[in-house]
């Protein structure tokens, strides 16, 4: 079921009625029940499997307070990337495992091996091997409460691409749940109503103005439409993940469970440090404290002076490579990551030479400079996030070749916009459109990000007239697009 | 959810919402249906549905019946029709031969076998009392199995279903709203193919004249191997020898001579004047004679009429299996308009 489907937000609303009617001792249960149900919508398969991992992790836990806790520690580690392995890349071990049991005499097509990804389960992972190192080094208890435990894995509002929670803070949250209140049901609506404005308006729209064969074939088109088409998909895939996150954090507040925060205006960065404090925090968060950190403490144990090189290049590249596998493996992710990496260790490098300034205390002008620059470097990342990495290189090709920048005819065509745009629009159309067609989206995209630069709930300081307008010309916009066809997935579902 | 804002009341906001939206909406119907509007908005309209030549059809149609004051013969069927029948050389020949002015319009609809022009039959009859309809048909049209996707999903709209007598929100909008009709051909405006699709949509507006006809702009000389390639197509060597006449068709044939006959019209069934070749295709169980046998039996009861295509026109006025060129059509357009002629008087 999709969370944007008014089915899922009508059966959210009576679940939620039904949750705050019931006594509190069977709230935990039948937040369970509600989970499962919402699982089951993609597929009941999925309920046993979390329910197995789900049981390990539990037991490994327990074992935890007991002895021989590092080979428990990394039995558990293994067994969930064993698990994420099995189910996210079947696909390349799959021919191979046919072909040997096959050779074994046993029949076994590459059909009985095409596995269904669990939904979530990328995201599931990660955080089960965090509750385990956390077990094993004593930051919390080993969780009892088998219901606890199971809700941590099937939350529905966090199952599908999280955020990802660390299980001391979530479990509290689940024991003490926010009482039901006025400010607390406005707050909520306000994220449902900017999560479901940025993945419905902004990011449905974006995707579906870039053309269907961009991302094969980028070849076919001029550097300027490659140039505005990566900026409308660096927004599209930004406005996506932000509106889903929007949405499922205003329906677990509804439930008096606050999620994290995942992303703080990422675009207005003004270097890569702050971009990873402001992008999918959650995630990277836990790499920062389960690969960063350690790796670096590993590594001051071995080379102790702190101006070795190895402490600025290794643990950022290992970090944003693991970020890369992590999001798929393939070769594209992983200069995805390496990209990222590179770029931090490009920065350490300058703020080691011209001395670490935090981006507040640079000149107002340098700041908006360093924002765009940023955001440059991170959309060119974007395309092997998207492609393969053979063409990933074509569109950047494209995109830098001045061959590819026909300056001249945008001038005609421009000029014929102003002069006759009533006439010869098949000219002029194809050209000028996706510049509009991106304008028209990502600057509300970016007025967004301005009023909540400061305060996520800056819309609810305003009059109530002019809260009003706004909802009302949300609404309006919302109405012409639903009669577009342009309905889609969200794209971190897909890890 | 920690916050220095505080929300303000939340209720106000929601009713100022509802207000303004209100506003809105009334402020751009009011625009739409001004008269302004009629002097500087673009004269393309829509309903939402994504057969736009349909719907270039209903609001030609609608333009047509402004212009002349009503519709005397309404031409329908698939592109066959769209592409055959030139209602100006009907009209010409009226007038020629009786003095009279007669008002014909074809509102053939791509994609559209029997069981699709039965519904669209209801909605044009209701709207506009014409007093014969002349369905140009093959053989397909008999053919239950026959259900091509395009008419299925022009059936399934919103709007359709609404004037089809189905309560449906968004057909009642469409319908009622002068606003979003005028939207409603820029929707897609958000799509990299918007250019594409709407360009063929204002290239095809232009295109079909003022009383519905859609002149095929090829210029296809179909030789001997262009023929022979017809002879094995999948088209002919599957397709046809697997045609049967279907009872849900020929039961549908009766439900559209009643539908007329209730609304006072006169049916007039016309066999399409197919490319020859078709008529070596059908080698299976139904050949023409039983086409035009069960046509004739049909409606002949109930006071329908049946006429059989006529010998003479040439392969050369064919594009293809089917359809025909410039010349085919106003040579397909003379010889129903000398059978209507001999049918039908206009009573105004």
């Amino acid at each position: 079921m999709s969370i944007t489907s008014p089915l899922f937000f009508a059966c959210a609303a009576l679940f939620i009625l039904a949750h705050w009617k019931l006594p509190p001792r069977l709230r935990l249960p039948w937040l369970l029940l509600g989970s499962m149900a919402f699982l089951a919508t993609w597929s009941w398969q999925f309920i046993l499997v979390l329910l197995v991992v789900t049981a390990v992790n539990y037991g490994l836990g327990l074992r935890l307070a007991g002895p021989r806790k590092r080979l428990i520690l990394w039995a558990g580690i293994l067994f969930n990337l064993g698990v994420l392995l099995f189910f996210k890349y079947h696909r390349f071990y799959a021919p191979a495992l046919s072909a040997f049991l096959s050779r074994l005499g046993i029949a076994a097509g590459t059909g009985a091996l095409g596995l269904l990804m669990p939904v979530g389960l990328s995201f599931l992972t990660i955080q089960f091997i965090s509750y385990l190192v956390d077990v094993s080094q004593g930051r919390i208890p080993p969780e009892k409460d088998a219901l606890v435990f199971a809700l941590y894995g099937y939350y529905f509002p966090k199952l599908l691409s999280g955020p990802i929670e660390r299980a001391g803070e979530f479990f509290g949250r689940l024991r003490a749940p926010a009482a039901p209140s006025g400010e607390r049901l406005t707050r909520s609506l306000s994220l449902i109503l900017v999560g479901l404005a940025r993945k419905v308006l902004l990011a449905d729209s974006l995707n579906a103005l870039l053309p269907a064969d961009l991302f094969e074939n980028p070849g076919l088109y001029p550097g300027p439409l490659l140039a505005v088409w990566l900026l409308a998909y660096a927004f599209a895939l930004y406005n996506d993940f932000a509106g889903y996150t929007g949405i499922v954090r205003g329906v677990s507040a509804l439930l008096g469970i606050d999620l994290n925060l995942n992303f703080r205006v990422p675009y207005f960065a003004r270097n890569f440090t702050e971009f990873w404090t402001r992008w999918h925090i959650s995630l990277s968060n836990w790499l920062r404290d389960y690969i960063f950190f350690p790796c670096s403490r590993f590594l001051l144990k071995r080379f102790p002076r702190r101006s070795h090189p190895i402490h600025i290049l290794l643990p950022p590249l290992l970090t944003m490579l693991v970020s890369g596998l992590w999001h798929g493996l393939s070769w594209n992710m992983l200069l995805w990551g390496g990209v990222h990496g590179l770029y931090l260790i490009l920065e350490r490098v300058i703020s080691l030479v011209k001395g670490r300034r935090a981006p507040g205390e640079l000149p107002g002008g340098l700041q908006v400079l360093s924002a765009l620059g940023v955001f440059a470097c991170v959309a060119l990342a974007w395309l092997p996030f998207r492609m393969d990495a053979t063409t990933a290189l074509q569109y950047l090709q494209g995109l830098l070749s001045p061959a590819n920048w026909p300056l001249a005819e945008y001038k005609i065509y421009l000029a014929r916009f102003v002069a006759a745009y009533r006439y010869s629009p098949e000219t002029w159309m194809p050209w000028i459109l996706p510049l509009l067609q991106t304008a028209a989206f990502v600057l509300p995209g970016l007025f967004l990000d301005r009023l909540q630069y400061r305060d996520e709930f800056a819309f609810l300081k305003w009059k109530p007239w002019l809260q009003g307008l706004t909802l009302a010309l949300l609404a309006l916009a919302l109405l012409l697009l639903a009669l577009t066809d342009t309905g889609a997935p969200f794209i971190y579902q897909g890890f | 959810m920690t916050s220095t804002s505080s929300p303000k009341r939340p209720l106000h906001s929601l009713f100022f919402a509802i207000l303004f939206f209100l506003a809105l909406a009334g402020g751009l119907e009011g625009a739409a249906r001004s008269s302004w509007a009629a002097g500087h908005l673009p004269r393309y309209r829509s309903f939402g549905n994504d057969h736009y030549q349909f719907e270039i059809k209903w609001f030609g149609l609608e333009r047509y019946v402004a212009r002349h004051g009503g519709v005397d013969v309404l031409i329908l069927g698939n592109s066959m029709a769209n592409t055959g029948v030139d209602p100006d050389v009907i009209t010409a020949l009226y007038a020629e031969q009786t003095g009279r002015p007669v008002g014909v319009y074809n509102f053939g609809v791509e994609g559209l076998t029997l069981h699709g022009n039965l519904a669209l039959a209801a909605l044009l009859l209701e709207e506009y009392q014409p007093e014969v309809l002349v369905f140009v048909a093959d053989v397909r049209d008999l053919d239950d199995a026959n259900l091509p996707n395009s008419e299925a999903r022009l059936l399934s709209d919103p709007w359709v279903r609404y004037r089809l007598g189905e309560w449906t929100l968004a057909g009642w909008l469409f319908d009622h709203s002068q606003a979003l009709q005028v939207y409603l051909p820029y929707r897609n405006w958000v799509r990299a193919d918007f250019p594409d699709t709407f360009y063929n949509y204002l290239y095809r507006a232009v295109t079909i004249t003022e009383s519905g006809y859609e002149p095929d702009t090829n210029t296809i000389t179909l030789d001997e191997a262009a023929l022979n390639e017809i002879r094995n197509s999948a088209a002919c060597t599957q397709y046809y020898p697997q045609i049967e006449i279907g009872a849900g068709r020929l039961e549908e044939l009766r439900a559209l001579l009643a539908l007329a006959n209730r609304h006072g019209a006169r049916l007039i069934v016309a066999e399409m004047p197919v490319n020859p070749v078709v008529y070596e295709c059908m080698t299976g169980a139904v050949n023409r004679a039983d086409f035009q046998q069960a046509m004739t039996e049909t409606l002949a009861p109930g006071g329908g009429i049946f006429l059989p295509a006529e010998p003479g026109l040439p392969v050369e006025a064919h594009i293809d299996m089917h359809h025909l060129n410039r010349q085919g059509a106003a040579a397909f357009s003379r010889q129903l308009g000398l059978a209507l002629l001999g049918l039908y008087t206009p009573s105004r």
